[in-house]
């Protein structure tokens, strides 16, 4: 069976694009170019670009035509490491800083709120008890990187981790922090990833598209003390056109557990 | 900034939707109904009804209506686990640590091939680019629902070292780390796992089954295994569509369950069942 004429101009298209006879960036021909060269109607070669377009290979930018699309270099964010070793803010810092790229966070929004029933379970508080959130943008670069939120149970300050609640970053990270100002060890984590649509807030600070082609990724990690005691939940949003993820079990060779 | 019209609409719908005040299956109003009950114009009330689609909320039956789609219950594919005793994917032990979830797991036999290594491939598993290869490629089902693509990829001197079982089409029922380790004493020790994220292929859109639009994107692992002498023993790429698949990491001590699942995402199954 022979695929039909706009299958056959995206696979061309397709087979330029990654040949680099396309490169990236580059602007394609003209819908009427097009239509020329393929000897093919408007529709057709309308479907063509709506099938690249899906596939995350071309963006249509309004008045101005078809690109190919511009590839970020992709971060990879290792989510294994020694648990006692910092928090994920130093983690991500020392990576960024590794691979010679410029990362920059925004000061953290610092709020005091309730607890709701999924919150609540993630920490084993109880529903409704107040919580400490601690929300910042990251930047690679200059380009949105990350969403970051933790949150502790408001406990942690009373019992004397008061930089929780001020809206500094706290440069040591929080885990060292934990440690010298409360004696809290974190022992062990767990992360949950899952992939979904971007909300409206998502999509604006990544600047994505409207039509959820981009998906996110959402890992929510908890931090266990000694005791096996949730202490903080941290969800972390990101870009899924930016991203990559790295988990490294047992001893994998030098070399290759590092930041590629 | 006060919202359009059209996502004040969606947004209301979404709220009923995630309440439960519009279950799963549940139909919408008609669109007339919405456009009256909203007070909204024809091309407002459809601008929100695609809102909700391009979420993966609702879907649209032609000729029937509008309705709210049925979540398909995540499967949590837990990718830290102990790298001596996994299944490696194939055989009994993969059913197993499925089964264990009550669930039923279905694999095909294995598609193999002799194959030559792209320049990434070689480099993952140390071979020279263009150095043959065995792949074991695999469809996975859990309930009969399409849950991954998996494709092994073994240097060919495990062969030549006694695993020649590789070769032949039948599942490796007791697993391929154990089988390595029984065939040739090559013992797993350890692995590095890439995740990323990226929108579906034909071939995976059509086995999945996902929607033609691309919203729905898939999640690719790429596992690289060693030995305990740090030489690579096999690379595993695993395909798994995002609408049904999450994944649990765990490093150092943790409680070992998650504290009484409320909901049936809180299973977990190997990564090796990947």
């Amino acid at each position: 069976m022979v695929d039909p004429m706009y299958r056959q101009i995206a696979e061309d298209l397709r087979r330029q694009i990654e040949a680099g006879e396309l490169a990236h960036g580059a602007k394609l021909r003209t819908e009427l170019e097009l239509r020329e060269k393929y000897n093919a109607s408007r529709n057709t070669v309308r479907d063509a670009i709506k099938l690249l377009t899906t596939r995350g290979l071309v963006e249509t930018r309004p008045g101005q035509g078809t690109f190919v699309v511009q590839k970020i270099v992709p971060f990879i964010t290792t989510l294994t490491g020694d648990p006692g070793a910092g928090s994920d803010g130093d983690i991500y810092r020392n990576e960024v800083k590794a691979t010679r790229r410029i990362p920059d966070a925004s000061v953290p929004r610092v709020e005091i709120q309730q607890a709701g029933s999924s919150l609540a379970e993630e920490l084993r508080a109880d529903e409704g008890s107040t919580v400490v959130s601690r929300h910042q943008e990251r930047h690679i670069d200059g380009t949105p990187w990350s969403l970051q939120t933790s949150f502790y149970p408001l406990i942690l300050v009373q019992r004397g981790a008061t930089r929780l609640i001020e809206a500094d970053d706290i440069q040591q990270g929080s885990v060292e922090y934990l440690g010298e100002s409360i004696g809290i060890k974190q022992v062990g984590y767990r992360d949950t990833v899952k992939v979904r649509p971007p909300d409206a807030i998502e999509a604006r600070f990544f600047g994505l598209a409207d039509d959820g082609r981009v998906s996110v990724i959402e890992i929510r990690r908890t931090a266990f003390d000694e005791g096996g005691e949730p202490f903080s939940l941290t969800v972390r949003v990101y870009s899924a056109d930016r991203n990559q993820f790295a988990v490294n079990v047992g001893s994998v060779p030098v070399g290759i557990s590092e930041v590629s | 900034m006060t919202d359009p019209m059209y996502r004040q609409i969606a947004e209301d719908l979404r709220r009923q939707i995630e309440a439960g005040e519009l279950g799963p299956r549940a139909q919408l109003r008609t669109e007339l109904e919405l456009r009256e009950k909203y007070n909204a114009s024809r091309n407002t009330v459809r601008d929100a009804i695609k809102w909700l689609i391009t979420r993966g909320l609702v879907e649209t039956r032609p000729g029937q209506g509008t309705f709210v789609v049925e979540k398909i219950m995540p499967f949590i594919t837990n990718l830290t686990d102990d790298p001596r005793t996994a299944s490696g994917g194939e055989g009994d032990t993969y059913t197993q640590e499925v089964t264990a979830k009550l669930r039923t797991p279905h694999s095909n036999s294995p598609q193999v091939g002799v194959q030559n290594t792209d320049s990434v491939m070689a480099s993952e598993l140390h071979l020279d680019t263009g150095a043959s290869v065995v792949s074991r490629h695999q469809e996975r089902f859990i309930d009969g629902t399409p849950w991954c693509l998996q494709t092994s990829f073994y240097p060919m001197r495990l062969l030549q070292q006694g695993a020649v079982r590789l070769l032949e089409a039948p599942n490796i029922e007791e697993g391929t780390v154990a089988y390595l380790r029984e065939s040739c004493g090559i013992e797993q020790t350890s692995y590095r796992d890439i995740l990323t994220v990226r929108a579906p292929d034909e071939n995976e859109t059509r086995f999945f089954r996902l929607p033609d639009d691309g919203r729905v994107s898939v999640i690719e692992t790429r596992r690289t295994a060693f030995d305990e002498a740090g030489n690579p023993i096999r690379a595993t790429v695993t395909v798994y569509p995002a609408d049904r698949n999450q994944f649990a990491i765990e490093v150092g001590p943790v409680p070992s369950a998650l504290p009484a699942p409320s909901e049936a995402g809180s299973e977990s199954a190997s990564a090796e069942a990947s």
